[in-house]
């Protein structure tokens, strides 16, 4: 079919754009496992290798890696959780029932999908600020799940409208009300979606860098993401490139382990399936 | 879109329409509780909780970041009106058509150059069966889900002085050809949409994949044994193959090289000079660190209503190919 040159090619092509994504990740690992004192350079094959770096960057009492983790997964998780609570019920009500105005409530939501975030932050600064609610987790938290309304509605909706109408109905004759039907019937079956789902809004929220620094300024609360900014800020002060470079590997680490899981349970196609419409 | 209609929820809607009328507002006062289990009430029950969070964080901030637009005001005292003074300024302003000339660059860093070679590649893995596909997928797609914070971060390192392209530059060229690309008033640019085009190539990727995984094998064997070269082959079957993939591919990617923010901001602060500075760095600079919020919020309606037309433009180019 193929010829075996135009094979050759082929891999080589393929795999070189695959050495390309990998090489940035390869050269911060290889810093990072240097020991914190000293100049690295390069492309630094550590010896000998050292996780000091990387206890330093999750101790460092003023940019805290190890504490905005834990601030950021407490925002992440409560954001995922309510979110894909609230776009199951939303996307149950627009991908299994017609009323008055879905049509046009369902396009508002999907127009939070191209509304940059620019656009909504300098009011929710100044109205978080105008009731005190600055420099806490609810500040983070509930801009975080109105975002998130907008991809997971358009999301869920389109997975309701896939689903077989026969089992909807044949469990409403069987006497299940809506409630059981779409908890007990609907929702079992929808794992691949919702747990994409939840690893995409998991990922927006964890990288969210504006919101963390514009509603954020106490070192203790601040969002790993902004942490980060702060240890660029001092890069050529107290931190070397070394504390840095672990640093960032330890805030990447969470979304990774848990784009890994879910390719490995539901495929490499979950996440883009999700993303296209 | 398969609308489809729920019989049980269609028919008391009706009839609470036919009976409509003053009577039924009082009633519906007097005995609250009934709603809850009127079968026509649920669709809007369902939607209640998710819609009142994006009303409140997203619909009503997008119509006040319009009235502060509007509006002079420096935080602290009370604002006052200013018309159109804020765009008026936004647009008579330098630095503002620097940014925008950033922003075209980003749109060709981020937005088209990785759906060009994302398309190669897609097109490429379609015609044949590739040993470590989804090794491939794994890695292309890494990239894109890690923070910008933490790619901003690996990519100094490489651009750095001491870092891993410059030492490769120094064995090669010797020391006077070293480079701190990030601050060089030519390179910084470019050097930073390589990185976007790096952070987003693979998305697009995996995402065109999930569409040429549709596309018929026979559709290839017929252009074949037309005697289609693999050029031909791709444009007269693998791009069709993936219309509606690159049409959604087209509009996230341009949103997110128009929002660029996070890089900048993380890797030159937007210099040297302005030559790296985006929209959204301005209006950050403009509202929070400069307190002239009318003038940040005027280029914040700025950009989303340039978003907006760009989306438009994109959806109206794919559909006008379907007549």
């Amino acid at each position: 079919m193929v010829s075996k040159r135009e094979n050759a090619i082929t891999y080589a092509v393929l795999y070189t754009f695959g050495f390309f994504a990998l090489f940035p990740f390869i050269s911060t690992l290889l810093v990072a496992f240097n020991p914190p004192t000293g100049a690295a350079k390069g492309l630094a094959i550590p010896s000998p290798w050292s996780l000091d770096s990387f206890i330093q960057a999750w101790t460092d009492p003023m940019a805290g890696i190890g504490r905005s983790m834990v601030n950021s997964m407490i925002v992440a998780v409560s954001v995922v959780a309510v979110s894909v609570f609230f776009s199951i019920l939303t996307g149950f009500a627009f991908g299994t029932m017609k009323f008055r105005g879905s049509k046009f409530l369902l396009a508002l939501f999907v127009l939070g999908l191209i509304v940059p975030y620019e656009a909504t932050i300098i009011p929710l600064y100044y109205e978080f600020r105008a009731i005190g609610m600055l420099n806490n987790y609810w500040s983070m938290i509930l801009p975080c799940i109105g975002g998130s309304m907008a991809f997971g509605t358009y999301w869920m909706s389109a997975f309701f409208r896939s689903f077989p109408r026969e089992l909807i109905d044949s469990a409403k004759s069987d006497g299940a009300n809506r409630w059981t039907l779409l908890w007990r019937v609907i929702v079992p079956t929808a794992g691949a979606p919702i747990f994409a789902m939840a690893t995409i809004l998991f990922i927006w929220t964890w990288n969210n860098l504006l919101l963390a620094i514009v509603m954020i300024t106490d070192q203790k609360l601040q969002m790993a993401p902004a942490a980060l900014n702060y240890f660029v800020g001092r890069q050529y002060g107290a931190a070397s490139y070394q504390v840095t470079c672990a640093g960032a590997l330890l805030v990447a680490l969470p979304v990774m382990l848990i784009y890994y899981v879910l390719q490995r349970r539901y495929g490499s196609d979950a996440l883009a399936g999700a993303l296209k419409g | 879109m398969t609308t489809v209609m729920d019989p049980e929820v269609r028919a008391p809607a009706r009839a609470r329409r036919a009976v409509g009328g003053g009577r039924a507002r009082a009633s519906r006062r007097a005995r609250p509780a009934r709603g809850i289990d009127r079968p026509g009430a649920w669709p809007y029950l369902l939607i209640l909780p998710g819609f009142a969070f994006y009303a409140a964080f997203v619909l009503l901030p997008i119509m006040e970041t319009v009235r502060l637009s509007l509006l002079d005001w420096n935080g602290l005292t009370a604002p006052e009106w200013a018309g159109l003074s804020n765009y008026v300024r936004a647009l008579t302003d330098d630095a503002t058509w620097q940014a925008g000339l950033v922003s075209l660059s980003f749109i060709v860093f981020s937005c088209l150059a990785p759906v060009s070679v994302a398309l190669v590649l897609a097109g490429l893995i379609a015609r044949t069966r590739i040993r470590g596909l989804t090794f491939l997928r794994f890695v292309y797609f890494l990239p894109y889900t890690i923070a910008l914070a933490v790619v901003a971060i690996a990519w100094r390192w490489l651009y750095a002085t001491d870092g891993t392209i410059n030492q490769v530059v120094r064995t090669i060229f010797g020391e006077e050809k070293v480079t701190a690309y990030l601050g060089d008033a030519d390179l910084a640019l470019p050097a930073l949409g390589l990185v976007a085009f790096w952070a987003m190539f693979g998305f697009v990727t995996v995402m065109l994949l999930s569409g040429t995984q549709h596309i018929p094998r026979e559709l290839y064997d017929a252009a074949r044994s037309d005697g289609a070269g693999p050029i031909r082959e791709f444009f007269a079957v693998t791009v069709p193959g993936v219309r509606q993939e690159l049409r959604v591919s087209l509009v996230l990617t341009f949103i997110m090289a128009l929002r660029t923010f996070d890089l900048p901001l993380m890797t030159t602060q937007g210099g040297p000079g302005y030559k790296t500075t985006t929209p959204s760095l301005i209006m950050y600079r403009d509202v929070f660190l400069n307190m002239q919020i009318g003038r940040g919020a005027a280029i914040a309606v700025l950009l989303t209503l340039f978003v907006g037309a760009g989306v438009l433009v994109i959806n109206r180019l794919f559909r006008s190919e379907d007549g």
